[in-house]
This record gives structure tokens, sequence and C-alpha cells, in this order.
């Protein structure tokens, strides 16, 4: 090799990205040459000088709001047809709990309806059906609101008529009004709307305030059943934390425990994730070490994965043990 | 981009699978698995916090979009590294646009980056240090804005990541040649922009 070819050669070879034969050439030339060794040492200060640049960081709270309005978007996208509701049925009916308090398939056959009805009367204006949060409040037919109540089913509904010419559809509809009930929360009345509402509520604030009004009474196998569905399900953070808030009284359930490590494995928020540990590291089982060490491994939130060995450290395992 | 996460491919390729089923827990799983280092580069490649955020968004929006269209002809990170590099080097490019137009102001304005910023804490100790290093930071930054989108973004990718040429050519869809010459004229420019740096 000549000392022609060296300058073109001189940051392939510190960037390792001359092939095997050319490295040992060049580094023949320069063990002999003077002037080529010195081309080296100059383009090593260049690197060096480079390399004194600070990368930028990227802060959690940067990447949480990232994340969080990108997945705003991709749901925003379009209309959840699987939505959080339906996790939550199948996590009860994989021999968790058995039994569901309420019908996410018969949820689906009524938002499959109201869908339906939405397309065929808005001329394909389908988007004012992509909900965000929960499934839509109701939708509008003509002058008539129908409210949004899948425990109603079809029954709401007494015939449905289609004119194929202007593609109109005539829907007669029970007509619902709208009445104040009041009362103390342990009236069945009241109990049953308020669970109806944390599961079936639009709004978040409604939810959120259900769940402050059952939060004390999770010793009722309805209401821990409906709040370990809304911490597992409920797509607003908010409703979850507050379902979660409520069920830490009753750790010693089984179930509670297997709800709270399904929200350490699936939950998108790390707030979520963090109480989830903290609940589970109060009154530790055999199982939890276990989960931890899967969660050091493939939590992508370093605020997480820090308490995840810190509750390992105290439980003394080794993090490395798996 | 250069310390790629640990993926399991069986399951990313799942993952990937069920992501294309428009499972958004999937799409959101995968996201999770590349996207710090997406952002850190951005906020490297573009130096404002903004823009970064906007590149994020687009590039991972784009790949939601294209998803269904993904044959696994390539590695999943490739692929969408090749999406997140174009969208920096589209904000570059606007970016470059704009820099010509607001030239005149750009010169007299001191307000500080986030690498200006980071390099503040961390030498706050020694303040003289702290001074020097910031101008250092400053001076690097200046010579790097010398460069083109593409000689920039083929630099970041191979000084600062590590990357291959052969990835970052596949990246950019160029050849690797292409890729060699496009840092040679990057290492030229700023070393002579550079050339009386204190060393
Ligand atoms: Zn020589």
């Amino acid at each position: 090799m000549s000392c022609e070819h060296i300058p073109s050669q001189v940051s392939l070879y510190l960037y390792g990205e001359l092939a095997p034969a050319e490295t040992e050439a060049l580094e023949e030339h320069i063990d002999e040459c003077v002037s080529c060794a010195a081309l080296i040492e100059e383009e090593r200060r260049f690197f060096a000088a480079m390399n004194t640049r600070v990368s930028a960081e990227v802060s959690h709270s940067l990447l949480a709001e990232c994340r969080h309005d990108l997945m705003r978007e991709v749901y925003r996208s379009e209309p959840e047809t699987v939505s959080a509701w339906g996790r939550v049925g199948a996590w009860f009916s994989a021999g968790r709990g058995g039994g569901l308090p309420w019908q996410p398939a018969l949820i689906a056959a009524s938002l499959i309806a109201v869908f339906f009805v939405g397309r065929a009367t808005n001329g394909g204006a389908a988007n004012e059906f992509a909900w965000h949060e929960k499934p839509p409040a109701g939708t509008t037919i003509g002058a008539t609101t129908i409210p949004f109540q899948p425990e109603m089913g079809f029954s709401g509904i007494e015939s449905i008529a289609r004119d194929p010419q202007n593609n109109r559809v005539e829907i007669i509809v029970e007509e619902v009004h709208r009445r104040t009930i009041s009362g103390p929360s342990s009236d069945p009345e009241i109990h049953s709307l308020l669970l109806s509402s944390v599961r079936n509520a639009a709004n978040s604030g409604v939810r959120l305030d259900s769940l402050d009004v059952l939060r004390g009474q999770a010793e009722n196998q309805d209401v821990r059943r409906t709040l370990l569905g809304s911490m597992l399900g409920d797509n607003n953070p908010g409703v979850r934390l507050k379902a979660l808030d409520a069920l830490r009284p009753h750790m010693a359930d089984p179930e509670v425990r297997n709800a709270l490590v399904e929200v350490l494995r699936r939950d998108s928020n790390p707030g979520m994730r963090v109480y989830a540990i903290d609940m589970l590291a109060v009154q530790p089982d055999r199982g939890l070490a276990g989960v931890l060490q899967e969660l050091v491994e493939t939590e992508n939130n370093e605020y997480v994965r820090l308490q995840s060995r810190r509750v390992l450290q105290d439980l003394n395992a080794s993090v490395d043990r798996f | 981009m250069a310390a790629r996460p640990r993926a399991d491919p069986i399951s990313e390729k799942a993952l990937i699978q069920a992501a294309q089923q428009q499972d958004h827990d999937a799409f959101e799983h995968l996201v999770r698995l590349y996207d710090r280092s997406v952002l850190r580069v951005a906020l490297n490649i573009l130096r404002s916090e903004e823009d970064a955020r906007d590149a994020y968004q687009e590039a991972f929006l784009r790949a939601y979009k294209s998803l269904k269209n993904f044959r696994f002809q390539c590695s999943f990170h490739t692929w969408l590294y090749r999406i997140a590099t174009n969208v920096c080097l589209d904000s570059l490019r606007r970016k470059s646009v704009r820099k010509d137009q607001w030239a005149a102001r750009e010169t007299s304005d001191d307000t500080p980056g986030p690498l200006d910023l980071a390099s503040d804490g961390r030498a706050a100790s020694n303040p003289d240090q702290a001074l020097a290093r910031n101008e250092m930071a400053g001076r690097i930054g200046d010579a790097l804005d010398l460069l083109t989108p593409k000689e920039r973004t083929v630099f970041e990718f191979k000084h600062y990541e590590g990357l291959r040429l052969r990835l970052i050519g596949e990246m950019l869809s160029i050849s690797e040649e292409a890729t060699k010459n496009c840092l040679f004229r990057a290492h030229r420019k700023l070393r002579e922009a550079l050339k009386d740096l204190p060393r």
C-alpha cells in the first residue's frame, strides 16, 4: 500500500469499516511511514473532538408524552372494535373468576347494532362513531336520541324499516325518560346503577364519581368484580387508578393479586405498573419474585424496572437468577 | 439507534402479525421496543425537542399505517428506522429551508438548544470548563449544521450511533459506496469547519 491510498482510508479504518486485508495492509504501512501515522493521529484527535458532543437525553416525561400522543392518534384513526372490555371478559373467562357479572358479548352485539344504524343514516359519516374512550353515549336518529344502554339489548328497538330509494331508515324506539333517583348508597337500585355506571358510562368523570361512592364497599363480591374489571379494562388511566386504590384493602384475595399481576404485565401506564408493584410488595407471596424478575427483563420504563429491582432486593431475591 | 433493544425474534414476529391485525396493544408493545432510540436520534439530529416530537409522531404513525405492507423481507427494526430516517431527513430539509429564510436572525440567536443545556448541567461544578465545553458543543453544532441533510444523517448514524455503513445505506436507500462518499464529504466539511479547534 502506498501513501496516496491512506487519506481515503483513515476514517474507515478508525470506524472499523475496512476489510481485514485492508486493515492489515494499512497497519503495516503506518508502522513504517511516519507521515501516514501522523494522519491517523490527527484523525483520532478529530474523532475525540467530535465525541465531546453530549448526546441528547430522552427524559421519561418526553417519552411518555410522545407515546401517549401517538397511541391517542392510533386509537383515533379507527373505531376500536375489540375493546379493552373484551380483554377483561377474556381475563375473567380464563378460569380466574368464573361467570361474568356483565356481558361483553351483549355489549358487542349492541355496538354492532348502533354502528349499523349510524352508518345507514349518516351516509358514510362513520367517524361519528369512532369513539375514543368508551362506546358512544348514544346515537341520534332524526330528532331522537337513543341512549347507549347495552343492557337493554334489542328490547328498546321495536322495529326497523329501510327505504332503499333514499337510504333512509325508520326505527321505532321505546322512549327513555330522564329521572332522578336518590337514596342511600346501600339502596339496591342505586347500588346496581352505580355498578352499571362504572361499567358502561361513556363519561370517564361519571365513572370516577361512581367509583368514589363504591370504593368502601369492595367487600361485596359484585363491587369487587366491578372494580377488578375497571382496573383491568377501563381505557382511562385515572379511572383504572381509582379502582386499583379501592382494591387496596383486599390484597388477601387471590383474584385481586392475580389482577394486579395482570396490571403489571399489560397496563400501558407506567404509573399503574408502579402502584401495582407497591401493592403486591406489601404482602409478598411466593410468585412475586418470579413476576418481578420477568419485569426486570421485559419492562421498558426505567423507573418501573428500578422499582422492581428495589422490591426484589427487599425480597432478597437475585435479580439475575433466571 | 445503535444499541438495538433486545427483542426475541419469535415474539417480535407474533407482535408484528398481531399489530397487522389491528391489535393496538401489540403495536404499542412494538413501539416501546424501539421508540427510545428513535427519539434520541431524532433529538440529536434535529436539535429541537419540538421537531423531534413531531418526527417521532410522524414516523410511528407512518409505520402504523404501512405495517400491513410489511412482508418480513428485512428486519423490522431496519424497516422502522428507514421510515424514521426518512422522516428526519424531510424535517432537516424543511429546517434548512427555514434556516436560509431566517439566517440573519439565527446568527444572533443565542437561545441554548437541548445539547447546550445538557452540557451546562454536567459541568456546573467548574464554570471555566463548563464555558469551554459549551463553546465546544456550540462549535460542533454549528459545524454539523453545515452538512447537507443526508451527510448529517450518515454522520450521525456512523459516528454517534456506530451503525455499519451497509445498514445506513439500506436505511437511506442508497448504495454502500454512496454512503461512504457521503461520509467522506461530511468528514471533510467538519474538519474544515473545526480546524482551529483547541485539542
Ligand atoms: Zn505513507
